[in-house]
């Protein structure tokens, strides 16, 4: 009997590291992911700039290229999130990917461009990255640094929702979310962005949805923009 | 059972405590590198995906069918497992 003991509290002790690993490890591998893909995207962008031609203005930008797997084409910042956050995106929206940083939903648009720019994020373990969605109000940026430009989106009221709120909760299967029009958020075609991430905290029963449309496009050159500014 | 591992551990007391002590940490990097990431994905809060019947439901609650071609560009709704939390 007393082996089954030492079994038991074996087994809670496992249990308990697990607790950790999932808390607190994740979120030590995601930042190292996260110091690899800065470092890709800085490549990226330097490559970028090594390959335009000389006479081209600073203020047209070459458009942008086709996002290749694994390969990381943005970085996000959201006020709102606080001065220090920033998240990388990837392709793809696995469970792989994710750990990295945000995904980007494979066929939905590419950032600035007509359609649903759409992105996935972790609420929980990996970094945290989209914990504090709940937070977003309407008005709030979103602005991500591409590799030749900056796209700022700002929050909208989706049409479906009372009073101010921004934030939609839904089940995971509502995949229309993710239109080029979604139909609870927007009536007319536009360049929008949405992210989603899981509700609650722990769980994957629901999901958060928060729709923005193209505010600004200005080629990286031209520096900040105003909304990360201050 | 850590009574048996304690005995048949060799060497004084220090060592056997030094060898315990290796012996945990061996573990623990083995659960952290290779038993965690490997269990992630069975537990129910880390299940991103939904089935692949559920989605070919979709248009069923919530709304009115789209119009062929009202959406314009691209649209990601062959998404295979749903949205990912």
């Amino acid at each position: 009997m007393r082996g089954l003991g030492e079994v038991f509290i074996t087994l809670g002790v496992v249990i308990l590291l697990f607790v950790v690993y999932q808390l607190y490890w994740t979120g030590v591998l995601a930042d190292r992911a996260r110091a690899d893909e800065m470092r890709k995207l800085d490549e990226a962008r330097k490559r970028t700039v090594a390959a335009m031609p000389r006479d081209v203005p600073v203020a047209q930008a070459p458009k942008q290229a086709p996002y290749e797997d694994g390969e990381p084409f943005g970085t996000m910042y959201v006020p709102r999130f606080g001065s220090d956050w920033y998240k990388t995106i990837r392709p793809g929206v696995s469970p792989k990917e994710l750990q990295k940083g945000l995904g980007w939903y494979k066929g939905s648009a590419q950032a600035g461009e007509d359609g649903n720019f759409a992105i996935a994020g972790h609420r929980k373990t990996y970094g945290d990255p989209f914990l504090n969605v709940p937070k977003l109000q309407v008005g709030d940026k979103i602005v991500i640094e591409g590799i030749t430009e900056w796209f700022v989106y700002s929050i909208d009221k989706p049409v479906s929702l009372n009073g101010d709120k921004a934030v939609l909760k839904t089940i995971p299967e509502d995949v229309h979310v993710l239109d080029a029009v979604p139909e609870k958020a927007y009536r007319t075609p536009g360049k929008y962005i949405t992210l989603t991430t899981c509700e609650p905290e722990f769980g994957s029963t629901h999901r958060l949805i928060v729709w923005g449309h193209l505010e600004s496009r200005t080629p990286l050159a031209a520096g900040k923009p105003a909304a990360l500014q201050g | 059972m850590y009574g048996w591992i304690w005995r048949t551990l060799p060497g004084n007391v220090w060592v056997k405590l030094l060898i315990s002590l290796l012996l945990v940490l061996a573990i623990v990097y083995a659960l952290f590198t290779w038993v965690f990431p490997w269990a992630e994905p069975l537990l129910p809060f880390s299940d991103v995906t939904v089935d692949q019947e559920n989605v070919t439901n979709t248009t069923g609650p919530g709304g009115a069918p789209r119009p062929a071609g009202a959406t314009g560009a691209t649209s990601p709704a062959a998404l295979p497992g749903g949205l990912p939390g």
